[in-house]
């Protein structure tokens, strides 16, 4: 069997233990600037910041055919401006959404 | 950090978004802010956790979990975790074809539309704490690029990331030598 095949049959929730632990077992991993594996973990903390800006466009891509473009802007673009410049705790934008969605339903696609 | 206040949480997160990363904004505004169990860091490290294996987005959840409380606190985050999709099932009989009516489906598009703009958000303050150099710079625009054209699961882009950086950096190391 494939290493990674292998690799997959343990489940996901022991994995995440084990590789969290190693973490912590080894700090130095996360604290020292100077040796090489605290910098090649900055690189993979790049990475995953990028990982979390195309996980953005994964979300919204189902809904692109079915919201309008001023639905898509006003949604994306207010959720984004009320928490990162008002800061306006999430739950409380997404509370707001959802009104705002309940009076702005979503139109059958005719086939 | 009390188990059962960090399972509240962490569901308060899981139950109000739809998708893996999408959480991460309420979990960010819970943890990192408002309690300080958790540093941007480290939540940014759960998600490198995540992503460095195989299986669903959402089980950052649990790495965020073992963060802020140790084990109890990973078992917060898998109960967390799948709580929503045990609820799931009651919902589908109760709900039933009324999740179709187009006002139900308006405030989903809605959630899930905002949540893409919350995600974002909560990138920015972990972005500065990621990027902080020209090479993690173009690492994190090279990722994005290679992301957004090929089909290319990010595990890979994360382990490039992270060897590419160990390269560079010893290749500076010799020559400073």
């Amino acid at each position: 069997m494939h290493m990674r095949e292998r690799f997959n049959e343990i489940p996901g929730t022991a994995r995440q233990l084990f590789f969290n632990q190693s973490l912590v077992r080894f700090p130095q991993i996360l604290i020292s600037t100077d040796i090489g594996e605290a910098q090649a973990l900055h690189g993979a903390i790049a990475a995953a910041v990028a990982v979390m800006v195309i996980t953005g466009i994964t979300i919204i891509r189902p809904h692109w055919q079915s919201a309008t473009w001023p639905k898509l802007l006003l949604f994306v673009c207010g959720s984004f401006l009320l928490s990162a410049f008002y800061s306006v705790p999430p739950i409380r934008v997404l509370l707001a959404a959802a009104c705002v969605g309940y009076f702005w339903p979503v139109k059958a696609i005719k086939v | 950090m009390n188990s059962l206040v960090l399972y509240l949480l962490l569901l308060k997160a899981t139950l109000t978004t739809f998708s893996g990363l999408a959480s991460l904004p309420v979990l960010r505004e819970d943890l990192v802010i408002n309690r300080h169990a958790l540093t941007d860091e480290q939540l940014n490290v759960a998600i490198v956790v995540t992503r460095s294996t195989p299986g669903p987005v959402g089980l950052y959840v649990e790495s965020v979990g073992y963060f802020a409380g140790g084990i109890p606190g990973a078992i917060a985050g898998w109960a967390a975790m799948v709580t929503p999709a045990l609820l799931i099932i009651p919902l589908i009989y109760y709900l039933g074809k009324r999740a179709q009516h187009p006002r139900a489906k308006g405030i989903l598009q809605a959630v899930v539309l905002s949540s893409a703009g919350l995600l974002w958000a909560a990138t920015i303050p972990i972005a500065k704490g990621a990027i902080t150099d020209p090479m993690t710079f173009a690492i994190f625009l090279c990722s994005v690029l290679i992301l957004a054209t090929r089909k290319i699961e990010s595990f890979w882009v994360i382990f490039a990331a992270a060897i590419l950086q160990l390269a560079v950096v010893s290749f500076r190391m010799v020559l400073a030598l």
